[in-house]
């Protein structure tokens, strides 16, 4: 099957019209035409003669005939004029939607199937109407305020809010992204899916909640038929944050204190601390995340039954303990998913080992008290992958204090002594005020950002704008040749910004441009972004700090040095005069400033920076990872003032810490496990270094493809360790995939593939075959006089390495 | 938000007989007047599923879909019409028709088989790599998706299959409905056939 929503629309359009033609003509003829027409292009001739071949099976495709072949369909068509259920929006417009059809009905209001009539393009969305009686002011406020967060949550497994509004007759509505799947739970039972790919597609849905969580917005109702997969396996979180639209519309500000919450609760899927009126937080997408989990590994719901009043609801979520999933599986009860897994049924093995680590995972995501579930979305998926890759979990099995302290608990009479609980429960309400204050600035520059990032998604759709691109097919577009376009498109003023706007497009097109390792244009995006940012806010202000440090960066990537230095001075001296002294910034300064003395082999500087640095971060209360990459940089500073057991001490104690981050500290991991490395070879010690960049590119492994220039940076100084230990074979097959990498990066003129040939002549000067050596740095030497000229100090290098 | 939907009567005020507003309305979207459109749609939609209920209540239940969707098509415009003279050009009328007509049809398919068949175009695939003698299944939801995506890039096409198929529309009557000449429209419809055979068939 051909999806003509991936043909780009030109070239459909061009197949459409040679087919037509051709349909009007003879078979001999048709077969001329298509070798006129289609010359050159033997992909258009085969489409187009395929249509034609199609439509000779088409003649009586559709036809009443051809219906009547076919019972099911025909049975489907008589019986389907029936039982459309009246609905007075259906058929309607509200906003610029029409509603086509009922997609389903539930206590808050509807959701119908419409589409978007007032452009060019037609969109299908869903759209939820809620019900009369949710339509008071406040609400209306709220909604107004909540969307704005809710909009800017994109994910691709995350359903998009798109708009909403109020119908004419004064009622919320949300518009939603259509999602065309099955529930999560129905996809895997009717695929058969094995454990590990539920597990799989759990993380997924695991993962987009997490992101969700970031944002700060809690679902508060997944459940399986809120997680939906499309026909092609991609999962879709739908509904994110309206449960909390709702309750707020539904129970007002007193919703914490009173139990009125549970009528929007799905029961089944309801949370021990929903039940009990208590505040919900991410920790209560976490426990219905165990709840999924629970379905998908048994194919029972953890709560076997739907409770029918709050007093059940309070017995089976807060009080008994759901069966364990390995139990659940091996017990009376059939477990259909199960029964049909497998990998299940082959492996006893596996069967113990879900007794052990999956019981206890899943058991840590239901604990009743929310503190002691995992802390977040992302510790329960990186444990279910532990699991997946067999290495041991965190999550720990229950031990006998908390099992006592649940006993405690489950006699709240024992506990509800007076004056004690009056005590706690101020505590905990000043707590919570605090909290929402706090919750409310956050909001608020959540919302300024949003604005921002509305109009920079604006830039994004107006970059892939099918029509503006000429000669060029979307599907092959470069990164390169987008940012390409966003430039020209921003500096040609065809995309109307506001000044901040612009500069923070500046700001990022420089830096993606650096990403890449283009360092000019990266070098003139970002001065204009310093600039802009000067006219608009003055010297002072923070936002050209921040400009300044990429700036900065950018100039020490290409070794200038000292204006590297000059950017990372000025940016330190914003820092310091902000008011209060940005502690983050100056930090990030100052360890620019150390980087650049270094470099500049001045380390009596460097020493006297960073350790300033250490001094503030030790008051500031930083988080550990940026106290580690101060520690690096203080460890690359004494090893440039010689003091290589220092800096090796200070390395390792780095390191050792790095390494228990997990995922967050993995690139500055990697970048102190390379100077570890530059250390180790400057022993002498060899082997050790080799052990290090090995371990350097693993960790690289992680953060990007192998043909990021980082990674190469690693991998080269890998080669460095081998052939320093002689091992010339393994050291040029190395360089022999860096080449072949830059090869795939950069276009063939490029001095990182010059730099490539002038390595690899080294290690075949080493191993002392010249006739080698002379072709690797005649070769380079070509590709730097094109680029460079003759002139240059890197043409020289190469031509007198070819002479000697 | 758009309030032009209603500015035209609310569907409270709409009259229960015969409703002679709908030749204006027809009228308005014959002049391309996009809230009259969505009027007559509902109106459309309501009175067609109202009839085909009669006609199932009625125990009559045509083996042959076209049969029962051309009478019911028909019967409507007979219902609304009546001897009104201003209805004689509303071709705009069994476009709109044949459209609520598919929407009706694509409802009572998903609300009734979605779960046993699992769904969408995939099935058929599948269903035809493993055999050749039985026809592939095609259900009502798969040409649903397959004309959806058809009418992203051509909206023409997608019209006429309503027509022709879900409407149960003569190629006289779609030619007349859409301002076509009949030889655009049986070119239309087997270039539309084609493509949503292409569509509906395993890669070849």
């Amino acid at each position: 099957m051909e999806d003509p929503t991936l043909i780009p629309l030109e070239r459909r359009l061009r197949i459409d019209v040679l087919f037509e033609a051709a349909l009007d003509l003879g078979p001999e003829a048709r077969a001329a035409f298509l070798d006129r027409e289609c010359a050159g292009d033997p992909e258009l001739r085969a489409t187009v003669a395929r249509l034609l071949e199609r439509s000779q099976e088409a003649a009586d495709f559709l036809e009443p005939g051809w219906v009547a072949a076919r019972p099911e369909l025909a049975d489907e068509l008589a019986a389907g004029a029936d039982a459309a259920q009246g609905d007075p929006l259906v058929g309607r417009r509200v906003g610029p939607y029409r509603v086509l059809r009922v997609l389903g009905r539930g206590g808050s209001g509807t959701v119908y199937h419409a589409e978007r009539v007032d452009g060019h393009f037609r969109q299908q969305v869903a759209l939820k109407v809620l019900r009369r009686g949710l339509d008071t002011e406040d609400v209306l406020a709220r909604f107004r305020t909540e969307r704005q967060i809710l909009a800017s949550l994109v994910h691709p497994n995350i359903a998009r809010l798109l708009d909403g509004g109020a119908t004419d007759d004064g009622r919320p509505y949300l518009v939603m992204e259509r999602v065309d799947g099955i529930p999560i739970t129905d996809y895997c039972r009717e695929r058969e899916l094995p454990l590990s790919d539920r597990l799989r597609l759990f993380c997924t849905a695991g993962r987009a909640v997490q992101h969700a969580h970031r944002s700060l917005v809690v679902h508060r109702d997944i459940k399986p038929s809120n997680i939906l997969v499309t026909a092609d396996g991609t999962v879709k979180l739908l509904d994110f944050g309206i449960a909390k639209l709702l309750t707020g519309a539904l129970d007002g500000e007193e919703d914490i204190h009173t139990r009125a919450g549970l009528r929007l609760m799905t029961p089944r899927y309801a949370t021990p601390e929903q039940i009990r009126g208590e505040p919900v937080t991410t920790a209560t997408d976490v426990y219905q995340l165990g709840l999924l989990l629970y379905e998908l590994i048994t194919g029972l719901p953890a709560c076997p039954a739907s409770p029918r009043s709050l007093a059940e609801a309070e017995r089976l979520v807060c009080e008994k303990d759901p069966v364990p999933p390995s139990q659940a599986l091996t017990g009376a009860t059939p477990a259909p998913a199960a029964a049909l897994d497998p990998e299940l049924k082959a492996r006893r093995r596996a069967r113990r080992r879900l007794r052990g680590d999956v019981d206890t995972l899943v058991l840590k995501a239901l604990d009743k008290d929310p503190d002691r579930r995992y802390a977040s979305a992302l510790g329960l998926v990186e444990d279910v992958e532990r699991f997946l890759d067999g290495r041991p979990l965190l999550a720990r099995p229950g031990r006998w204090h908390h099992r006592l302290w649940k006993l405690v608990r489950r006699r709240p009479t024992a506990v509800a002594a007076g004056a004690a609980v009056a005590a706690l429960f101020i505590v905990w309400l000043t707590t919570l005020m605090v909290q929402s204050g706090r919750l409310e600035a956050e909001r608020d520059r959540a919302r300024a950002e949003a604005e921002r990032a509305e109009a920079v998604a604006g830039f994004l759709v107006d970059l892939f704008d099918w029509r503006d691109i000429q000669g060029e097919r979307l599907d092959t577009l470069t990164a390169q040749a987008l940012l390409q376009r966003g430039t020209s498109r921003l500096t040609a003023g065809a995309f109307a910004v506001d000044g901040p706007t612009r500069a923070s497009l500046l700001h990022a097109l420089g830096s993606a441009y650096a990403g890449l390792g283009f360092l000019d244009p990266a070098g003139e995006l970002l001065a204009e972004a310093v600039d802009t940012r000067r006219r608009l806010h003055g010297d002072d202000d923070p936002a050209v700090a921040r400009a300044l440090l990429a700036l900065g960066a950018r100039h020490a990537e290409y070794r200038y040095h000292d204006a590297a230095l000059a950017a990372y001075r000025e940016a330190a001296q914003i820092a310091r005069f902000t008011s209060p002294p940005d502690a983050g910034l100056l930090l990030r300064a100052l360890n620019g400033m150390t980087i650049a003395h270094v470099a500049r082999e001045e380390p009596d500087s460097a020493y006297l920076l960073i350790n300033q640095a250490r001094d503030l971060g030790a008051d500031a209360r930083i988080e550990p990872i940026e106290r580690l990459a101060i520690e690096i940089r203080y460890g690359m500073t004494l090893r440039a003032m010689d003091r290589l057991d220092d800096a090796a001490d200070v390395y390792h104690a780095a390191l050792r810490e790095l390494r228990t981050l997990g995922p967050s500290g993995r690139s500055l991991l990697a970048a102190g496990l390379n100077n570890l490395g530059y250390l180790l070879l400057l022993r002498d010690d060899f082997e050790a270094a080799e052990a290090v960049y090995r371990e350097a590119m693993d960790v690289r492994a992680h953060l990007s493809a192998p043909d990021h220039p980082t990674s190469i940076q690693v991998l080269t100084n890998l080669v460095s360790s081998l052939a320093r230990q002689d091992r010339y074979d393994e050291a040029e097959e190395l360089m022999l995939w860096r080449l072949d990498l830059e090869r795939g990066r950069f276009p063939d003129g490029h001095w990182r593939i010059g730099s490539a040939h002038e390595a690899l002549g080294r290690l075949a000067l080493a191993r002392a075959d010249s006739a080698a050596a002379a072709d690797w740095f005649s070769r380079a030497a070509e590709i730097y006089e094109e680029l460079l000229g003759p002139e240059h100090a890197w043409t020289a290098r190469a031509r007198s390495a070819v002479v000697r | 938000m758009s309030q032009s939907a209603h500015r035209n009567g609310s569907p409270a005020l709409r009259p229960s007989g015969p409703y002679p507003a709908v030749a204006e309305l027809l009228t308005r979207c014959r002049d391309g007047d996009a809230a009259a459109f969505d009027e007559v749609y509902a109106l459309l939609y309501d009175e067609l599923r109202e009839l085909a209920r009669r006609h199932l209540h009625g125990a009559r239940r045509d083996q042959d879909h076209t049969l029962s969707t051309t009478a019911l098509v028909h019967e409507s415009y007979l219902r609304l019409a009546g001897a009104d003279p201003r209805w004689r050009d509303c071709g705009q009328f069994f476009a709109t028709a044949s459209k609520a007509m598919r929407h009706i049809l694509v409802d009572h398919a998903r609300r009734n088989g979605a779960r046993k068949r699992g769904g969408g175009l995939l099935r058929v695939t599948l269903d035809d790599a493993r055999v050749d003698a039985a026809p592939p299944a095609i259900g009502v939801l798969d040409l649903d998706v397959a004309l959806t995506r058809l009418g992203e890039y051509a909206p023409r096409l997608e019209q006429v299959v309503e027509c022709r198929f879900f409407g149960g529309l003569t190629m006289e009557e779609t030619a007349d409905t859409l301002g076509v000449s009949l030889r655009t429209v049986e070119r239309d419809w087997t270039r539309a056939k084609t493509y949503l055979l292409d569509l509906l068939s395993p890669a070849g």
